[in-house]
């Protein structure tokens, strides 16, 4: 399982770049503030994304159905996986069917949860991630630690480095206008030689067949258009009614992800090019299971990264800590029914910050509470679990805990320090217990009342 | 079982088709100076519009603004014939025809003639658009409750050029695309 806690620790160890890390993700939250505040309807547009996500997925069947039957009319191949496998399966077959042997790809959340980079490098496909946080964590070989900024957790002279030891850049300049060209230069030569295109989905248009991907930097832009084949692998929540409500997303993603009023590049799919392939694989991998249940309105994420920017546990233990795909707490969310992450949905404070940033209206502090009841099953939370039964017992039982507690009140006061602060008491690591008073609380009431 | 069956066994209590869908927002920002806002949210993305009175000063000012540019591809021009291009053919500057401007954050729709490449807005150092002032509107609602998009390809809302801060939240002009955005508000 993993332990959230302990991975946060070792995070810790360095204070000094906690507070950096802290720092950078508290900045972005503050340009998102100062972003929405020229929109007056701000939290109207947010319930709208909400309506209109819970709308789409109440006839999600429909949506899908009509975006398939347009897009083919467009002229795009439409696939369909069930799960991470076969996604891997059918876009390595379309791949091997070109003889495409290098792709470049953009950011898209989805491929990084079906693992898709690792299997094509199996069956022998070099790929190059292009989004340039993406490609400093690929060259670095680990692992995105946030979804919209996935090398936040990494030091400019860190990116020299690995710049110097793989693109053989000079390794004593660490300017990041300098570093960023040099990875253009690099990667231009990536894009030239490509064979074919990946890109992910932020929004497919059930009515006009269609699909928008926004980037900064034209990465998705620059890809699609050089080499003659183009996938696109969309989780099917992404789907929308039509370019409409586009009018209301476009105005809530960038400015909740970085606190821009756009992102540079908002591009629109609707056809390939002349002789060139456009196919789309629609993935399922657990999202329909979710529909009907408790934990639907998950699948309204935008994914933006607004939850991550403004979570003082993700500022304060960062990305990698969660070793979910997706950090966060959108992300503890998503896998936290797993054994697996059973510690992330813990990994919270219940302070409810996400909630208030979200574009969408997900009620993730709830979200996260509800799931601390499944993962609270988890092997591992024995000992827990039998604790809280202890616990449970003494909170049904008044007068034993009355006695027990008078019984802890003096043994608070009088054991000798190594007692009370062992290796049992973690709660005690970092804190002192407050001076313990001689009389219970209900005693002192019991006493005025007369 | 094919694997859009499988799915769907998930999806058939939603896959009802709906009698209407969410109306829109009723009422959204509306800029009292779309100009002087489409301006000040262009150069926040990092561009630049400038307003030309007359449409026969266009070439004295791109030689102005464009002074060392001599490979221009220019889609108002002429037709071109892709196939005598070189696929990773590179420009010094390209002029493209904005359809819509919007004033809450600076972005312009762009779509072109299939017989111009896609690269045009990649692979050109510089992109000049041209840009009605009378087709600007206020946000994003509005702007797609205009554009028509029927009948194209590939379009996109362009704000300024191409950029990145994934280095230490450094903002960086140029990651891949154009490294200058300029735009001729007529």
């Amino acid at each position: 399982m993993v332990e959230h806690s302990l991975r946060a620790k070792e995070f810790l160890k360095d204070l000094k770049y906690v507070n950096w890390h802290n720092q950078a993700l508290w900045y972005v939250r503050q340009k998102r503030d100062l972003a929405i505040k020229s929109i007056p309807e701000w939290e109207e547009l947010r319930e709208k994304a909400e309506e209109i996500k819970s709308h789409t997925l109440e006839y999600l069947g429909y949506y899908l159905e009509s975006f398939e039957a347009k897009a083919i009319e467009n002229g795009i191949e439409v696939f369909w996986a069930e799960d991470a496998k076969e996604l891997q399966e059918i876009v390595g077959n379309i791949l091997k069917q070109e003889g495409a042997k290098r792709v470049v790809k953009s950011k898209s959340m989805l491929t990084e949860e079906c693992e898709l980079n690792p299997y094509l490098e199996s069956q022998g496909i070099e790929v190059t991630d292009t989004d340039l946080g993406e490609r400093i964590v690929q060259l670095a070989n680990d692992r995105p630690s946030h979804i919209v900024l996935p090398a936040i957790h990494i030091k400019k002279e860190q990116v020299s480095e690995i710049f110097a030891k793989n693109l053989g850049t000079n390794p004593n300049i660490s300017e990041p206008f300098i570093l960023t060209r040099e990875a253009r230069k690099a990667l231009r030569e990536n894009f030239y030689k490509a064979d074919a295109a990946i890109t992910g989905v932020n929004f497919a248009l059930a009515k006009e067949g269609g699909f928008v991907v926004c980037t900064n930097e034209g990465n998705a832009d620059l890809g699609t258009a050089l080499p003659n084949l183009h996938i696109a692998c969309m989780g099917l929540e992404k789907v929308i009614p039509s370019s409409q409500e586009l009018g209301i997303f476009t105005r809530l993603l960038a400015r909740s992800a970085t606190g821009q009023a756009i992102t540079a590049y908002t591009s629109h799919f609707f056809k390939p090019r002349v002789g060139s392939r456009l196919c789309v694989v629609i993935v399922d991998n657990g999202r329909s299971k979710r529909l009907g249940k408790k934990d639907e309105k998950l699948l309204s994420c935008i994914r933006c990264g607004a939850c991550m920017n403004t979570c003082p546990v993700y500022r304060r233990s960062g990305g990698h800590s969660y070793e979910s795909v997706i950090p966060g707490p959108i992300g503890s969310a998503l896998s936290g029914s797993l054994f697996e992450y059973a510690s992330l949905p813990f990994a919270c404070t219940l302070c409810s910050s996400c909630d208030m940033v979200c574009p969408s209206k997900i009620d993730l502090h709830h979200q996260l509470y509800l799931k601390r009841y499944e993962a609270i099953k988890a092997p591992e939370y024995k000992t827990k679990r039998r604790i809280l039964k202890m616990v449970a017992l003494l909170l049904n039982h008044p007068r034993l805990r009355r006695f027990i507690m008078k019984i802890f009140r003096v043994f608070v006061d009088l054991a000798p320090r190594s007692l009370i602060y062992n290796r049992f008491n973690i709660w005690g690591e970092e804190r002192e217990i407050p001076k313990v008073s001689k009389r219970s609380f209900y005693e002192i009431y019991k006493e005025i009342k007369k | 079982m094919s694997s859009k069956s499988q799915i769907f066994k998930n999806l058939t209590k939603v896959n009802n088709t709906p009698l209407s869908k969410p109306r829109l927002l009723d009422s959204c920002w509306q800029s009292t100076n779309p100009i002087d806002d489409f301006t000040k949210a262009l150069e926040l993305a990092g561009g630049e519009a400038i307003i030309v009175d007359r449409e026969k000063d266009f070439n004295s000012l791109i030689d102005r603004y464009f002074s060392s540019t001599t490979k221009i591809i220019d889609t108002r021009k002429y037709y071109l014939e892709q196939d005598k291009l070189d696929k990773n053919q590179t420009w010094d500057l390209s002029i493209i025809e904005g359809k819509i401007g919007v004033a809450e954050n600076g972005a312009v729709w762009v779509d072109w003639n299939d017989n111009y490449p896609r690269t045009i807005i990649t692979l050109s150092k510089n992109i000049l658009i041209i840009l009605s002032k009378d087709t600007i509107v206020s946000n994003m609602q509005e702007a797609y409750s205009k554009i028509d998009l029927s009948n194209i390809s590939y379009g996109t809302f362009l704000a300024g050029p191409s950029k990145t801060a994934d280095i230490e939240q450094s903002l960086v002009i140029g990651a891949h695309g154009a490294i200058g955005l300029k735009i001729f508000l007529i």
